[in-house]
């Protein structure tokens, strides 16, 4: 299992080794490899697709454009598109915040509105309206540990924070969103 | 599932799912990629790519600047150029002289005469040619001098005219010339020691009378202007011999 990962961590290197010699090829390669995680972020983040493909687009030119001065053996790529993402995204929610005094827009229930499945889309929908009705930091460091699962030193180096401080911003996000949660699981019961 | 969630709670978070990405998501940000071209050739200095004009006038400048460059080399740094090549000539002369040509006609010019040495010792001095014939004045400076007289006598002339337009201006009479026309023609025609001599003894004659003049009585003083209208009046009617 590590063998292949490690093999991964080598090929990006050398495929960012390509780039930075301006290898189109080389960096498609990375494109199609990578483009899922900043994308997701940026989804789970903002809420909308169209946003959070730019915020994947933008994380894959600056990728592009610091090819030429890409150091290997570094975190390796997956985790310097997760740090420019979130940071991309929180940056968009500030903007957004100060341009908008709308909330941050419910996210579409894209699941079937099956009679069988209309108690999983409700909760669904409850619990994305949770995650998005969090603070910008608490819901990336929630995305971050949660659905990234990026271990609280990962998550902490991406945010800009110490691991204290880090664990601290993410007790508080379990505690609101739990709370948040709450009726969710009232609703189940009933 | 999480230790800080329950089952249904991780369950409705696990299944908030991220909708697909846009197929043609990679194509786009291919497309969006800056235009990083490879690098392009070296390009040519501006030197290189200088016309055929260009060219040629460097290449003359640059053949007359090793010219001169080897002309300085050959007069300082290899020092005096040979000048006694050993050649066969005199050893063929010194043999069998060859007859000598006949002396060419010199054109015999007089010797100038050479002034005697005052010692054999002193070297004897450069012998200078001596005039013998007067050497006229040139005509060019006489003429010269005939112009600076006749500006000197019209910038006199026009000093006594306007002198006369002022006093007429303030309503006095005339001003008596100190000098007529004919009299100053008398004294250019005079020659120039004979005139100098002259204006010297008129200097005198009216510094006398100036002197006499302040001395005299008033009806002395009248006295004598009555005269000397009259012989102003005499002088008008007689003309000058």
């Amino acid at each position: 299992m590590t063998v292949p990962q490690l093999d991964s961590v080598v090929s990006d290197n050398a495929l960012m080794e390509q780039a930075g010699l301006r290898d189109a090829a080389a960096f498609r390669l990375i494109v199609e490899r990578h483009q899922q995680r900043p994308y997701r972020i940026a989804w789970r983040m903002l809420g909308d697709q169209t946003e959070a493909e730019d915020v994947a687009q933008d994380a894959l030119l600056r990728l592009w454009s610091n090819a030429p001065s890409w150091q290997a053996g570094g975190s390796g790529v997956a985790a310097w598109l997760t740090r420019v993402a979130t940071n991309l995204c929180l940056d968009r929610l500030r903007r957004r915040r100060f341009t908008s005094d709308e909330d941050v827009p419910e996210r579409a229930d894209e699941a079937l509105l099956a009679d069988a499945q209309i108690m999983v889309a409700e909760r669904q929908a409850t619990a994305a309206a949770a995650i998005a009705t969090l603070p910008d930091r608490q819901r990336a460091a929630i995305i971050l540990t949660y659905y990234e699962e990026q271990s609280n030193q990962v998550a902490a180096d991406v945010l800009n924070l110490n691991i204290k401080a880090f664990e601290s911003l993410l007790q508080r996000a379990r505690t609101a969103l739990r709370s948040m949660l709450a009726n969710l699981k009232e609703d189940a019961h009933d | 599932m999480t230790d800080w969630l329950t089952a249904e709670q991780d369950a409705a978070l696990i299944g908030v799912g991220v909708p697909a990405m846009t197929l043609s998501f990679a194509d786009r940000v291919m497309a969006a990629l800056p235009a990083d071209l490879p690098s392009l050739p070296i390009a040519k200095p501006a030197r290189e790519r200088r016309g055929l004009w260009a060219r040629a006038s460097i290449a003359l400048m640059v053949t007359a600047g090793a010219g001169l460059v080897s002309m300085a080399a050959a007069s300082t740094l290899f020092g005096v150029p040979i000048r006694n090549m050993p050649v066969v000539g005199p050893f063929v002369e010194r043999v069998a002289p060859a007859p000598k040509p006949p002396p060419l006609a010199v054109k015999s010019h007089p010797k100038p005469a050479r002034m005697a040495s005052p010692s054999a010792s002193r070297p004897a001095p450069i012998a200078l040619p001596v005039v013998t014939e007067t050497v006229s004045q040139q005509p060019s400076i006489i003429n010269r001098r005939e112009l600076r007289r006749e500006v000197v006598a019209q910038r006199i002339a026009d000093q006594i005219e306007q002198r006369q337009a002022r006093r007429r201006e303030l309503g006095l009479p005339p001003a008596r010339l100190k000098l007529t026309p004919r009299v100053r023609e008398r004294l250019k025609s005079m020659p120039r020691e004979e005139r100098r001599v002259l204006m010297q003894r008129v200097r005198e004659v009216r510094a006398e009378r100036r002197a006499a003049w302040a001395e005299m009585t008033p009806e002395e003083r009248q006295a004598l202007r009555e005269k000397r209208a009259q012989r102003r009046q005499k002088s008008q009617d007689t003309p000058l011999p």
